[in-house]
C-alpha cells in the first residue's frame, strides 16, 4: 500500500459509496472542475452530450470510524471552513453533508462474493445550510442525525425536493 | 481533448450580463426565474441543454457555475472553453479581427516595424469609418468629429490571435436591454459604435466593389458613387497604405456583431481585400481628395487677375497660390467691396490671403463662399 495512507483509502472509499448510490438512483457523479476543497463531488441529472441538467447537488465527504453518538446524533469534529462552506445560503446549487462510516477494520470495509458487495457501514447526510457562525477558531462539533441515511431512495427524494424549488 | 478552465479568478470574470446576453443572444431562452440563479434552455436538434445562471457574482459557488456552463457550451458548440470563453467576455463588443498575410511573418510572428504600421493604418482605418458614421464625406479633414474621436477612445485592443497575424479590436456596445425581432431598429436609433462598425464593414465592402469596376473599366466614378456607402479618401487610403507599407499580402477584416443588439439590416461581416488592389485604391484616394472641398481652406498670394461683367458690381479676382504644394490659380467670386479691396492689392501688388472652400473647377481652382478677405501689408 505505498503512499495510500489510511486517510486516503477512507476518502476513497466514501467517493466508491456515494457514486454506487447515485447510480443506482440515476444521477451522474462528477468533482467539481475548479479547486474547491469544501465540494468533493457533484450530483446532477445527465443531460445531451453529458451536460449538466437540474436538479443539481454538490456534496462534502467526510469519513470515519470512530463515531461519536450524542443526544442529536453522529457526533463529529468539523473544520471551520468546511462549516463555513456548507452553511452559506448564498449558493446556486444547494449543498449537503455526508458522513460515511466504516469498521475500525480496513478488512471489514468490503465484503464480496460471487453473490453480493457489500460495503460497511453507512453513510449519513445533513444540511448545514443557514446554520450560525461559530465562533470557534478550528473545528465545529456537529451531529448528524441518524436516521438519515444516504440511500439510493434519500437521495431520490433530496433531488425530488430541489426539482420542486426547495432545499434538503 | 476537453480542456477545462479550473482558475476561479478567471472564472469569475464573467459577469452575469455577459452570460445572459450571450446565451440570448445565441436563441438560449430564459426558463425558470430563481433566486440565486436562472435557469435557461435551448433545443437542438430535438435535444434540449440546460445552463444555470448565476445571478450575483459574490455566490459562494459563483467560479464552479460559471465552469459548469462552459463545460455546457463547449459540448452545445462543437468549441473550446477558451474560445468560448473568450466570446463571452467580449459580449458586448463589436470584436474587429483584421486578419493579414505577411511575406517575412513566421510562426505566427511579424517583424515589429510592420507590427506598428499595422497597428496605426489599423487605427486610420477605423477613424475613417467612424467620421462617414458622422457624416458621408468623400474626403475628411485633419480635425475630426469628436464623435469619431471618442468612438476611437474607447476601442480597445486585445491580444492578438494565431493565424496567419490578428489584430482583434474590441468595440463597447450598449447592449439592447429588451428582447427585440433582429432588423427592427433603424439605423439612427444604433448607438454611435454600432454605426461605425456597420459603415466600416459596408464601406469596406462597397471599396473592393468599386475597385473591381474600376479596374474593369478604368474610370474612378464607382469610387464617388461609394462615398454613400462611408467610402473615402481617407478608408482608400488607409487600406492602401496598410497593404503598402506593412508588408502585408492581403488583408482580411471580420466582425462579429455583439450578440447582446441584433443588426437592424444584413451587413457583411468578412471583407477581404488583395495586394493588388493598393494602387487602385491610391489613386481613388487621389482622386476624391481633388474632385472634394476642402473646408476652411486659407488661400495666400497675389491676385494675377480680374474680370467684371457690364453693369456688374461684384466681381471674380484670381488669386495665385499654394495648393497642396504647388502654385494654383484660384478663382475667388468677391461682393463689390471686397472686389474693390482686390483690385486695391493688386495695383499696389500686395498679397492678400481670403478663407472659403476649396474646389475642383474645370482644369482650375474654385475658393466658394469666400471670408476674411484681409490685404497683407508689410508694417
Amino acid at each position: 500500500m505505498l503512499g495510500m495512507t489510511l486517510e486516503n483509502q477512507m476518502e476513497q472509499f466514501s467517493h466508491a459509496y456515494v457514486r454506487a448510490v447515485a447510480s443506482v438512483a440515476g444521477f451522474s457523479v462528477s468533482r467539481p472542475e475548479v479547486d474547491d476543497d469544501s465540494i468533493d463531488l457533484a450530483i446532477y441529472c445527465r443531460g445531451p452530450r453529458g451536460t449538466v441538467r437540474s436538479p443539481r447537488l454538490e456534496l462534502q465527504l467526510k469519513c470515519t470510524s470512530r463515531p461519536l453518538l450524542s443526544a442529536g446524533g453522529l457526533s463529529f469534529d468539523l473544520k471551520i471552513k468546511n462549516y463555513d462552506d456548507l452553511r452559506w445560503s448564498d449558493v446556486a446549487v444547494p449543498r449537503i453533508l455526508v458522513l460515511v462510516v466504516v469498521p475500525d477494520q480496513l478488512t471489514e470495509w468490503l465484503e464480496q462474493d460471487q453473490e453480493k458487495l457489500v460495503l460497511r457501514r453507512c453513510g449519513y447526510w445533513m444540511s448545514l445550510r443557514g446554520r450560525k457562525p461559530s465562533g470557534n477558531q478550528s473545528t465545529v462539533r456537529v451531529a448528524c442525525p441518524t436516521d438519515q441515511f444516504f440511500s439510493v431512495q434519500a437521495l431520490h427524494g433530496i433531488m425530488n425536493t430541489i426539482g420542486g424549488g426547495g432545499f434538503p | 481533448m476537453r480542456i477545462h478552465l479550473r482558475d476561479p479568478e478567471t472564472l469569475k470574470q464573467v459577469k452575469p450580463l455577459q452570460l445572459v446576453s450571450y446565451l440570448r443572444g445565441r436563441g438560449w431562452k430564459q426558463e425558470i426565474q430563481g433566486e440565486a440563479a436562472e435557469t435557461w434552455t435551448l433545443v437542438q436538434e430535438g435535444e434540449t441543454f440546460e445552463a444555470l445562471v448565476p445571478l450575483d457574482p459574490d455566490l459562494r459557488d459563483y467560479a464552479n457555475r460559471i465552469a459548469d456552463l462552459l463545460g455546457t457550451l463547449q459540448a452545445v458548440e462543437g468549441r473550446s472553453e477558451s474560445q468560448v470563453l473568450s466570446d463571452l467576455l467580449s459580449s458586448q463588443h463589436d470584436v474587429i479581427r483584421l486578419r493579414s498575410v505577411h511575406e517575412r511573418g513566421s510562426n505566427g510572428a511579424v517583424p515589429l516595424k510592420f507590427g506598428s504600421i499595422l497597428i496605426q493604418r489599423t487605427t486610420d482605418l477605423l477613424l475613417a469609418a467612424a467620421c462617414a458614421a458622422v457624416e458621408k464625406r468623400a474626403v475628411f479633414p485633419t480635425r475630426k468629429p469628436t464623435a469619431a474621436l471618442d468612438f476611437l477612445d474607447r476601442l480597445l485592443l486585445e491580444q492578438t490571435e494565431r493565424g496567419s497575424y490578428v489584430l482583434k479590436i474590441l468595440s463597447p456596445v450598449e447592449p439592447l436591454l429588451q428582447q427585440m425581432l433582429p432588423f427592427e431598429e433603424p439605423d439612427a436609433e444604433q448607438p454611435f459604435a454600432r454605426r461605425a462598425s456597420m459603415v466600416l464593414m459596408q464601406a469596406l465592402h462597397a471599396t473592393r466593389t468599386a475597385a473591381a469596376k474600376a479596374m474593369g473599366s478604368g474610370l474612378m466614378q464607382p469610387f464617388e458613387e461609394a462615398v454613400q456607402m462611408g467610402v473615402s479618401a481617407n478608408l482608400c487610403e488607409a487600406v492602401a497604405a496598410l497593404q503598402q507599407e506593412s508588408g502585408t499580402n492581403s488583408v482580411e477584416v471580420r466582425m462579429t456583431w455583439s450578440p447582446t443588439r441584433p443588426l437592424p439590416r444584413p451587413i457583411p461581416d468578412r471583407v477581404t481585400l488583395s495586394p493588388d488592389l493598393a494602387p487602385v485604391l491610391q489613386e481613388a484616394g487621389r482622386m476624391l481628395r481633388e474632385k472634394s472641398p476642402v473646408d476652411d481652406f486659407l488661400l495666400t498670394g497675389y491676385v494675377v487677375q480680374l474680370r467684371r461683367e457690364e453693369q456688374q458690381k461684384e466681381g471674380t479676382a484670381t488669386i495665385s497660390g499654394l495648393v497642396d504644394g504647388n502654385v494654383r490659380k484660384v478663382a475667388v467670386e468677391l461682393d463689390p467691396e471686397t472686389y474693390q479691396a482686390a483690385v486695391d492689392a493688386h495695383q499696389q501688388q500686395l498679397p492678400v490671403s481670403c478663407e472659403g472652400e476649396l474646389m475642383r473647377a474645370g482644369r482650375g481652382f474654385q475658393l466658394a463662399h469666400p471670408r476674411k478677405f484681409v490685404v497683407l501689408r508689410e508694417d
